[in-house]
């Protein structure tokens, strides 16, 4: 079974992702959920996950300081992030994907999007 | 051409429109903003500060019925009625989503955007729903938007919007 993190300090925002991701095909998932990006880094350093969705703007620790510290973790440089934010724009996903996100998707997101960003996963990392 | 207002006018209605079909499937329309309301109804406002790249507050204010039912919605609630966490919850995530839509039209291609978390409480109705109005000066204007009947109020105040134009 596969592990999915998703981190957003609003709980309608991580249910409205999990919806997506099971309308875009994803079903047989743990999901684990988190509220920033600080959790999100003990969570994946305690635990293997296969994918992590992330917000931006979160309380303690933000979705840009979450992809620093994993882009400086060996351990954790080719973990796949898809982030999804209201706060994009170009500059901001030139940012991010130079961290390292697979893709960056601006809110609200439809399962569409996502169809097509877990396509290129899986054509990077094998199926899902 | 348009002018900066007009265009304003233009990226505020996008993105509460584009919000709502796209969290709770449902259609806004924006309406003329009312003279003088007679009173005060209860509902949730939520206010988040712009800090980049430029500075500013939007705020919006949503009645109660309409919470309610927006929260229902994006829940997908065919039974019970949300809780006021619930409810919060999603007033603050329909704010977060509608000001990025509107910053990232906003802003320049190369500055990045930056917002502040909502922050955002319920209201009695028992007292005036302090939602600035546009001011002489252009520096803040205020929208009204008839969601399924009921209004949905959304103010924009900033310093140093001169992109809009």
């Amino acid at each position: 079974m596969k592990r999915i993190l998703l981190a957003d300090d609003s709980a309608m925002a991580r249910m409205f992702i999990r919806q997506c991701l099971e309308i875009a095909g994803l079903d047989d998932i743990d999901y684990v959920e988190v509220e920033n990006g600080k959790e999100a880094l003990d969570a994946i350093r305690n635990e293997p996950v296969d994918l992590v969705v992330t917000d931006l703007t979160m309380p303690v620790m933000d979705g840009t300081d979450f992809m620093k510290r994993k882009a400086a973790s060996p351990k954790l440089t080719d973990l796949p992030v898809i982030v999804i934010t209201s706060a994009n724009n170009p500059a901001k996903e030139k940012e991010l994907i130079s961290l390292g996100a697979l893709a960056v998707l601006k809110k609200p997101v439809t399962p569409a999007l996502i169809c097509k960003v877990l396509e290129e996963l899986a054509q990077k990392k094998g199926a899902w | 051409m348009e002018t900066g207002a007009i265009r304003l006018d233009s990226i505020v209605n996008n993105a509460v429109s584009r919000t709502l079909e796209g969290l709770a499937f449902m259609d806004a329309e924006m309406a003329e903003s009312p003279g003088t309301e007679p009173g005060s109804p209860a509902g949730y406002i939520s206010t988040l500060d712009v800090m980049d790249p430029v500075s500013g507050k939007i705020t919006i204010f949503v009645p109660d019925g309409l919470s309610t039912l927006i929260t229902g919605n994006v829940f997908s609630m065919l039974e019970g009625s949300p809780t006021a966490e619930m409810v919060t919850d999603t007033v603050s995530e329909l704010l977060n989503t509608i000001a990025g839509i509107i910053m990232g039209e906003l802003s320049p291609a190369s500055r990045t955007i930056s917002l502040g978390l909502p922050e955002t409480s319920r209201l009695s109705g028992e007292g005036p729903v302090t939602i600035p109005s546009a001011g002489s000066d252009g520096s803040s204007r205020k929208y009204c938007f008839d969601v399924h009947g009921e209004t949905l109020t959304l103010s924009i105040s900033y310093e140093g919007l001169g992109d809009v134009d």
